[in-house]
């Protein structure tokens, strides 16, 4: 009887924990899939250092002790590089040297852990030798980005 | 003549714990600074982001934390019995302490651990634990509220952790004048000259002579 009652209540322990995790490891409000997109600067865009990149996602962004989400921008390297730029809020400023030349970025939304949290979109962008202002790039064609939830 | 503080196999815990817990307090502090996305030279080295590298290496102190607690329960329990223990020479020992690191006039004890080491190791093994139950809840929740709060008690951890093991390591480095030879008790074979011993742990130095001198009372002792 005893005994019983212990395992019960190792049971209910059990899935009180588990819910807990759940609710800790669970997606955006609403249980849909996570997305992360660049409205800013447009796929191909003529961009001059420095230059603002714009995220959006339907999860919160915010720098890890807030335990929202952020987003890591990886300049023509894979995502399993060591060498990213943070984004804590939903516009960034891109003041990093690129040369002169098309680059390719791939944004990730990450956990505030700086996981992988899924989804990431890739995008280019031509940088001009001359560096004024901080647009967030000329041209405007329609993205064709490869990455999902662009 | 030399004794022997501590066994091979503490010896060797006391290496890995250290050699791992050094290098997760290097990356954690280069992301704590804001380097998070500039790779370390370590990082570099190895192609791989040093938050994933701090995960990793933590993963092994947490092994290497919790062998003991299968492999040497026996000296657990010693190591937690001479850590708790408390003699009444206690206090007068500890306020004698801010002078002796100078001149090494210790007041006497007769503990394995003086005083001193005895409050070291309960905030080194009570700050591990925190660091390691936090950093392992870290991985596993990832996001949300519970993070928050398991970020926040890491990162405090790992403040307090930075000053008690700075303080460590400038005790048990030998540099003050006090604790001169004092290294040799985890290194190079673990024995330690008579007159450290004598200096720094009056009432075992006694004790590990008379067992040296009747080989058989070690054994009635260590029952």
């Amino acid at each position: 009887m005893v005994l019983a009652g212990l395992k019960l209540r190792g049971w209910a322990l059990g899935a009180a924990l588990s819910m807990i995790l759940a609710a800790c490891t669970s997606g955006p409000s609403g249980g849909g899939a996570l997305t992360v997109g660049v409205s800013s600067p447009k796929d191909g865009a003529q961009v001059s250092i420095p230059f603002s990149v714009t995220v959006t996602s339907n999860v919160a962004i915010g720098p890890p002790e807030s335990g929202n989400h952020h987003v890591h921008l990886y300049f023509d390297v894979g995502k399993d590089s060591g060498d990213y730029q943070l984004v804590y809020s939903n516009t960034v400023q891109v003041t990093r040297q690129l040369t002169p030349g098309k680059h390719t970025i791939i944004a990730s939304l990450r956990n505030p852990d700086h996981s992988d949290a899924g989804p990431s979109v890739s995008f280019t962008v031509t940088v001009t030798g001359s560096a004024s202002g901080s647009g967030s790039g000329s041209a405007a064609p329609s993205p064709t980005s490869s990455g999902p939830n662009y | 003549m030399k004794l022997e503080r501590y066994s091979r196999s503490a010896r060797r815990l006391h290496t890995a714990v250290y050699l791992l817990t050094l290098f997760l307090l290097a990356t954690g502090w280069w992301l704590l600074v804001g380097r998070e996305g500039e790779p370390s030279p370590v990082a570099r080295l190895l192609g791989v982001p040093d938050a994933a590298l701090h995960v990793w290496v933590g993963w092994g102190l947490a092994i290497a934390a919790l062998l003991p607690l299968v492999l040497a329960r026996r000296g657990v329990a010693a190591f937690m019995r001479e850590t708790l223990r408390r003699d009444p020479g206690d206090l007068g020992w500890l306020l004698r302490w801010p002078l002796a690191i100078v001149t090494g006039r210790f007041a006497r004890h007769e503990g394995h651990f003086d005083p001193g080491q005895r409050i070291a190791n309960v905030a080194i093994v009570g700050l591990l634990v925190a660091l390691i139950a936090s950093g392992i809840g870290l991985v596993l929740v990832h996001f949300g509220p519970v993070f928050v709060v398991l970020a926040a008690v890491h990162r405090l951890a790992t403040f307090a952790f930075t000053v008690v093991i700075a303080g460590h390591i400038l005790v048990a480095a030998g540099i003050l004048p006090g604790y001169r030879g004092a290294w040799r008790s985890m290194h190079l074979g673990g024995r330690v000259r008579l007159d450290t011993a004598r200096r720094l742990w009056p009432g075992w130095t006694e004790r590990e002579q008379r067992l040296k001198r009747r080989p058989g009372d070690r054994e009635a002792s260590s029952r």
